[in-house]
C-alpha cells in the first residue's frame, strides 16, 4: 500500500526556524519585562510600597504629675501590649497555652482567647495590655505566630491611692479620663510621632525597615499645689473619722491663705459594695455641693461688719424662735429671750440672732457679699465635673428661704467653695481664688510657674480681722472646741446643713433628718498660714456627732499637727491660746 | 584528509591531555547527514565555543540559581519557625546530584543511551502513576505530580519530558526515512506525545503536558515530519488543550486571567499581579539580592514558579536582560550544537533539549510577564524543585557531550 507521500522537511532549516521563534518569543518577554521595571514601573512601585509599608503612631510618653515637692503622684511606666492576630495563628492550643503560662492568664481568658483563635473571626485581639516589659520581651522570644508585642505605657499612682480624687485616671488607651488626668490632658499627652516600616503580610515588621518620620514629643510634666503628705494625713484622717462614727463620706481640703494653693483636696466615701470607707475616685469636694449651714453665717456677720451696720459688741434681743414668712425659724438650743452681741451670737451659733443681723442689711447688699465671697459660682480650678452651687438671685428666693440664705440654709456650696470663702476671713478681706497647678516642666526641662491666683476685695482688713477674732472664740469657747490645736489659736466655724432629700423635704423616707457637718476654719488665728476644711458626710442622725462640731471637729485637731510640721509653722512669740495665757 | 569519529576523539582527548592511547570504540560508523556541506566538513580543533559557552551559562544559572532560591525563600521559611536554609539546603542537594547527573551526561557517549531510551522511557511512564499511590503521592498546588519518599520529594514528569524526548529523538533516528510516512513515522511520535501529555493532565498539570508535547513535536519538526503532519497535530493539540480549559468555567478563569492583570489581582491574578509590584520595585538596577519584598509572603511561590520575579525585583532590569539573555545563549547555541551534531540522533537531542529549555523559559516567563497564563512550570535551572534541577542539569551533561563531539 502506498500512501500520499509529503516530502520531509531539512532538519537544519527547521533548526534554524526553531532557534528564530524562541529567540523571538524570549525578546518579547525581555520587552514586557523591561517595560514593567522602567516605564510602568512608577505605578507599581507606588502599589507596592502602599502594601508593604504601614506607618504606626508612637505614642508620646505622658508626662508626670508631681505634687509641690517634686513627689510623684502619677507617672507612665514602659509597659508591653500583647495582641494576637488569631488569623495568623498555625497552632492555637500550643499559641494559647504559651500565652497563658507566661502571662499567668486565668483559666477563664486562657479559654476566651483560645476560642478566638480557634474561630478566626476577628483580626486583632488584646491578649494582656501593659503588663510588664520583662514579660513583653518573653513573648516576643518566643515569636510566635500572629503574636504581637508593642509597648504601651502603664500609668501608675507612685503614693498609692493618695491624692486619687484629684488626679483622677486615664483610661485603659492613656487618655485621661477624670480628674486632673482629664483637665490636662492635652498638655501631659504631647504630640505622638510616627513611624514607617514595611511589614510582610499579615503584619509582621520586617527587621530593619523601622524608620522614625516624626519624632515624639513628650507631654509636659505638671506640678501640682498639694503636699502629699498632707493630703494623705487629710485622707487616712477623714476615712478614721468616717469609719468611727459610721458616716457616709467626707471631704478635706487645706489650702495656703495667702495664695489660694490647696494643699490637700480629699474625698472619701463608703463603698456600695464593701461597706468600707475609701478615697473615692471622684473629687467631691469640687463636685458635690451641699448646704453650708452655718459656715455661712461668717459671711452674714463680716458683711454686716464691713458695711458698719454692726460692730462686735452690737446687742440684740434674740428669742429662741420667731415666725419668718410661713415658718417658725428656731435656734438649736431652746432659750429665753436674751441680750446677745454680735459675738455671742456667732459663738452660740444663733440663728435667730444671725437674721437680726442680716435685717440690718438690704437682701440685695447681702446677696452681693455671698457672690462675692464665691458662692454661686464655681472655682478658678474648673476642675472637671465641678459644681456651681445653688445660690439663687435674691429675687428669686421665696417664703422663708429669703431670711435662711443668711445662715446658709436654701443654698448650696462646694467644699472647695466654702474654705475659699472662709479664706478670705483669713486673708484679710481678700478673695484669693484656688489654686491647684503651681506649674508645667517643658520636654526640656524647663519649669513655667503658673500665674498667681487672682484676688479681689470682699470687705476691709478690719472687718476681716473682727471676724478672725470673732472665729477665734468660736474655737476657744463655742460650738468648735474640738477644733483646738496645741499651742496654737485656731479660729474656725462649725456648720450642720441639712441635706434636701430626693422627696423634697428636709427628710428622709423614714423621716430622719440628713445631716452634712462641717467644719471650716484656720490658723495660727493671729496670723493666718493655713485654711482647713472638713466636711463630715451624713453622720448618723441620732448620734451626739451630727454636729459640726463633734463631726468635723476632731479631724481639725487630728490634722494640725501634721500640717504644723509640714509647713513649718511657728505660733506668734506673744500668742495666749484661748485667753489662758 | 578525512579523519574517523575515533581519530578526532583521541585527538581531541590528547589535546586536553586527559587521554592515553587510542582505544578502540564501538562508535566507529561514519555519521548520519545533516547535509552534505557539513560532511565534508573537519574540525580538529578545540571544542567549539558552544561548548564552552553552554557550560558557563549553565554554570552561572545554577550558582546563581542557588543564590535566588535561598533569597527568596528564606524569610518565608523563618517566618513559617523552620530554618531559613531548609529549601536551599535541599536545592543544593539536589544541585550537587545534578552535578553527579551533568557528568556522567558529559562523559557518557550519547549513543550509548540509546538502548536504554525505551527502558527508561517505560519506567518514567510507570513512575508518573506513582503519586496516585496513597501514601505515596500528594496534592501540591492542585496538581497530583509529586511523590514523597520519606522527606525527598520527587516530581516524575521531568524524568519523563528528558525520556520522552530520548525516545523520539531515537524513533526518528531509527525512523528517518520515514518521518513523511503517516503509520510508520506520525503515529508513533503521536503516540509519545498523546501519552506523554495526557499522563501530565491526568495529574492535573497542564503546563507540563503543554511543554512535552510541545518538545516531542519540536522533535518531530526538526527531524523533518512534514508540516502538513506537523500541523494537524498542532490544530489537534490545541483543540484538545482548548476542550480541556474550556470544560470548566474555573479553568477558563485563571486562563484568561492574564489578560486583564490589574483586573483580577485580588484573585484570579492575584499572583500575577504581585510578581508586576516586585519586578517594577527592583527597576533598572534591583533592590539588591536579599531586597525584595514580595518573598515575605506577598508572592506566593516566589521561591520557584515566580522565582523570575524575585531576580527581577532584587538584579534589576540588568538581572532581567541577563536572565533572558543566558536563555538566549543557551538555546542559540544548544541549536548550534545540533547543527553541528556528528549524527542524527546528537542532533535530534542537542535540538530537542535546546528547544525543551526555551520553550519551558518562555511559557514560565511569559506567565510571571503577564504574557501568558500561569502555568506552574519551573524555570530550568533557577526554581527551587530538585527533580527539574536534576533533570535539566543531566539534560545539559548531554547537550555538552554532543557539543563535545561536533564536527
Amino acid at each position: 500500500m502506498n500512501v500520499t507521500r509529503f516530502s520531509a522537511g531539512s532538519p537544519r532549516r527547521r533548526l534554524i526556524v526553531v532557534l528564530l521563534v524562541v529567540l523571538a518569543a524570549l525578546v518579547a518577554v525581555l520587552v514586557r519585562v523591561g517595560s514593567i521595571q522602567t516605564t510602568q514601573a512608577e505605578e507599581l512601585r507606588v502599589e507596592g510600597a502602599r502594601q508593604w509599608t504601614r506607618t504606626t503612631n508612637i505614642p508620646a510618653s505622658r508626662g508626670t504629675i508631681f505634687d509641690r515637692n517634686g513627689e510623684e503622684l502619677a507617672m507612665s511606666v514602659p509597659a508591653s501590649t500583647v495582641s494576637v492576630n488569631p488569623r495568623l495563628v498555625d497552632d492555637p492550643h500550643t499559641t494559647a497555652a504559651m500565652l497563658q503560662a507566661v502571662l499567668g492568664l486565668d483559666q477563664a481568658r486562657h479559654d476566651s482567647i483560645l476560642a478566638e483563635l480557634i474561630t478566626r473571626e476577628r483580626g486583632f485581639v488584646y491578649v494582656a495590655r501593659q503588663v510588664d516589659d520583662a514579660l513583653g520581651e518573653q513573648i516576643a522570644s518566643l515569636r510566635l505566630s500572629g503574636v504581637d508585642v508593642v509597648r504601651e505605657d502603664r500609668r501608675i499612682l507612685p503614693g498609692g491611692n493618695t491624692g486619687r480624687s484629684v488626679i483622677g485616671r486615664t483610661d485603659v488607651d492613656g487618655v485621661g479620663s477624670a480628674g486632673i488626668e482629664l483637665q490636662y490632658d492635652e498638655l501631659l499627652t504631647g504630640r505622638s510621632g510616627e513611624m514607617t516600616r514595611e511589614v510582610a503580610p499579615g503584619g509582621r515588621s520586617i527587621p530593619g525597615t523601622e524608620s522614625v518620620a516624626l519624632r515624639p514629643v513628650p507631654g509636659d510634666d505638671l506640678i501640682l499645689t498639694l503636699d502629699r503628705s498632707i493630703q494623705f494625713a487629710c485622707e487616712e484622717a477623714l476615712i478614721e473619722r468616717v469609719t468611727d462614727i459610721a458616716a457616709r463620706g467626707g471631704t478635706c481640703i487645706v489650702m495656703e491663705s495667702a495664695t489660694g494653693e490647696v494643699l490637700a483636696m480629699a474625698s472619701v466615701r463608703r463603698s456600695d459594695q464593701t461597706g468600707s470607707v475609701e478615697i473615692t475616685s471622684g473629687n467631691f469636694a469640687a463636685v458635690d455641693a451641699d448646704e453650708p449651714g452655718s459656715v455661712a453665717k461668717v459671711i452674714t456677720i463680716a458683711a454686716a461688719l464691713n458695711e458698719g451696720v454692726v460692730t462686735t459688741d452690737s446687742g440684740f434681743t434674740v428669742p429662741w424662735r420667731e415666725q419668718y414668712y410661713d415658718d417658725l425659724l428656731s435656734d438649736a438650743w431652746q432659750h429665753p429671750d436674751e441680750w446677745m452681741t454680735v459675738e455671742e451670737i456667732m459663738v452660740t451659733s444663733s440663728n435667730i440672732g444671725t437674721i437680726k443681723i442680716w435685717e440690718r442689711m438690704t437682701r440685695e447688699t447681702h446677696w452681693n457679699y455671698m457672690r462675692s465671697f464665691g458662692l454661686g459660682e464655681k472655682t478658678a480650678l474648673d476642675f472637671p465635673g465641678e459644681s456651681a452651687g445653688i445660690l439663687k438671685h435674691w429675687t428669686d428666693l421665696w417664703g422663708s428661704e429669703r431670711v435662711t440664705v443668711s445662715y446658709g440654709q436654701g443654698m448650696a456650696s462646694t467644699s472647695i467653695q466654702l474654705a475659699a470663702a472662709v479664706n478670705v476671713i483669713a486673708n484679710d478681706g481678700i478673695y484669693v481664688a484656688p489654686k491647684l497647678v503651681s506649674g508645667t516642666v517643658g520636654p526640656t526641662g524647663e519649669i513655667s510657674e503658673s500665674a498667681p491666683s487672682a484676688t479681689h476685695s470682699v470687705v476691709s482688713p478690719e472687718a476681716a480681722r473682727d471676724t478672725q477674732r470673732l472665729l477665734a472664740e468660736v474655737v476657744c469657747r463655742g460650738t468648735a472646741k474640738t477644733a483646738q490645736v496645741e499651742g496654737f489659736n485656731v479660729a474656725g466655724k462649725t456648720g450642720t446643713g441639712l441635706k434636701a432629700q430626693p422627696n423634697g423635704t428636709y427628710l428622709d423616707d423614714q423621716g430622719r433628718r440628713v445631716y452634712y457637718s462641717s467644719f471650716v476654719g484656720f490658723f495660727p488665728a493671729e496670723n493666718p498660714e493655713v485654711t482647713l476644711l472638713v466636711s463630715i458626710d451624713e453622720p448618723p442622725a441620732d448620734s451626739g456627732d451630727r454636729f459640726g462640731g463633734t463631726a468635723a471637729g476632731p479631724v481639725f485637731g487630728a490634722l494640725a499637727p501634721t500640717i504644723v510640721h509640714e509647713r513649718g509653722i511657728q505660733p506668734p512669740a506673744d500668742a495666749t491660746v484661748c485667753g489662758a495665757g | 584528509m578525512t579523519m574517523t569519529l575515533a581519530e578526532r576523539r583521541q585527538a581531541t582527548l590528547e589535546r586536553l591531555e586527559l587521554a592515553g592511547p587510542p582505544t578502540p570504540t564501538g562508535t566507529s560508523r561514519p555519521p548520519r547527514g545533516i547535509g552534505a556541506r557539513r560532511r565534508t566538513q573537519q574540525f580538529t580543533g578545540p571544542p567549539p565555543i558552544a561548548y564552552y559557552v553552554i557550560a558557563v551559562v549553565v554554570a552561572v544559572f545554577v550558582m546563581l540559581g542557588l543564590v535566588m532560591v535561598l533569597s527568596a525563600s528564606a524569610a518565608n521559611e523563618v517566618g513559617q519557625g523552620n530554618s531559613p536554609y531548609r529549601i536551599f539546603g535541599r536545592q543544593v542537594m539536589w544541585g550537587a546530584l545534578g552535578f553527579v547527573g551533568l557528568f556522567m551526561g558529559l562523559k557518557i557517549p550519547y549513543e550509548r543511551w540509546r538502548p536504554l531510551v525505551l527502558p527508561i522511557a517505560v519506567l518514567a511512564t510507570g513512575a508518573m502513576l506513582l503519586p496516585f499511590v496513597p501514601g505515596l503521592g500528594v496534592n501540591i498546588n492542585d496538581t497530583r505530580a509529586w511523590i514523597h519518599l520519606g522527606s525527598v520529594s520527587f516530581q516524575p514528569s521531568e524524568v519523563l519530558k528528558l525520556a520522552a524526548l530520548a525516545l523520539a529523538a531515537d524513533l526518528l533516528t531509527r525512523r528517518e526515512s520515514e518521518v513523511n510516512d503517516l503509520r510508520r513515522g506520525m503515529l508513533p511520535l503521536m503516540a509519545i506525545a498523546g501519552i506523554g501529555a495526557s499522563l501530565c493532565l491526568v495529574q492535573g498539570d497542564l503546563g507540563s503536558s503543554v511543554v512535552l508535547g510541545a518538545i516531542i513535536l519540536s522533535v518531530g519538526f526538526i527531524a523533518g515530519v512534514p508540516l502538513v503532519f506537523m500541523s494537524s497535530i498542532v490544530v489537534a493539540g490545541t483543540g484538545f488543550i482548548g476542550l480541556f480549559v474550556f470544560s470548566s468555567p474555573r479553568r477558563i478563569n485563571r486562563f484568561s486571567a492574564f489578560l486583564d492583570v490589574a483586573g483580577n489581582k485580588d484573585y484570579l491574578s492575584y499572583q500575577t499581579h504581585q510578581g508586576f509590584l516586585s519586578m517594577a520595585n527592583g527597576g533598572l538596577t534591583g533592590s539588591g539580592i536579599g531586597g525584595s519584598n514580595g518573598k515575605l509572603g506577598y508572592l506566593p511561590l516566589a521561591h520557584s514558579d515566580f522565582i523570575f520575579a524575585v531576580i527581577a525585583d532584587e538584579l534589576g532590569f540588568i538581572g532581567s536582560v541577563a536572565v533572558v539573555g543566558g536563555f538566549a545563549l543557551f538555546v542559540y547555541f544548544g541549536i548550534q550544537v545540533a547543527l553541528a551534531a556528528p549524527d542524527r540522533f546528537g542532533m535530534l537531542l542537542a535540538g530537542g533539549i535546546a528547544t525543551w529549555f526555551g520553550v519551558q523559559a518562555i511559557v514560565n516567563l511569559g506567565g510571571v510577564s503577564g504574557l501568558m497564563p500561569v502555568t506552574g512550570l519551573t524555570l530550568p535551572f533557577f526554581s527551587a524543585g530538585g527533580t527539574s534541577l536534576f533533570v535539566m542539569m543531566a539534560a545539559s551533561g548531554i547537550l555538552l557531550n554532543v557539543a563535545r563531539r561536533a564536527r
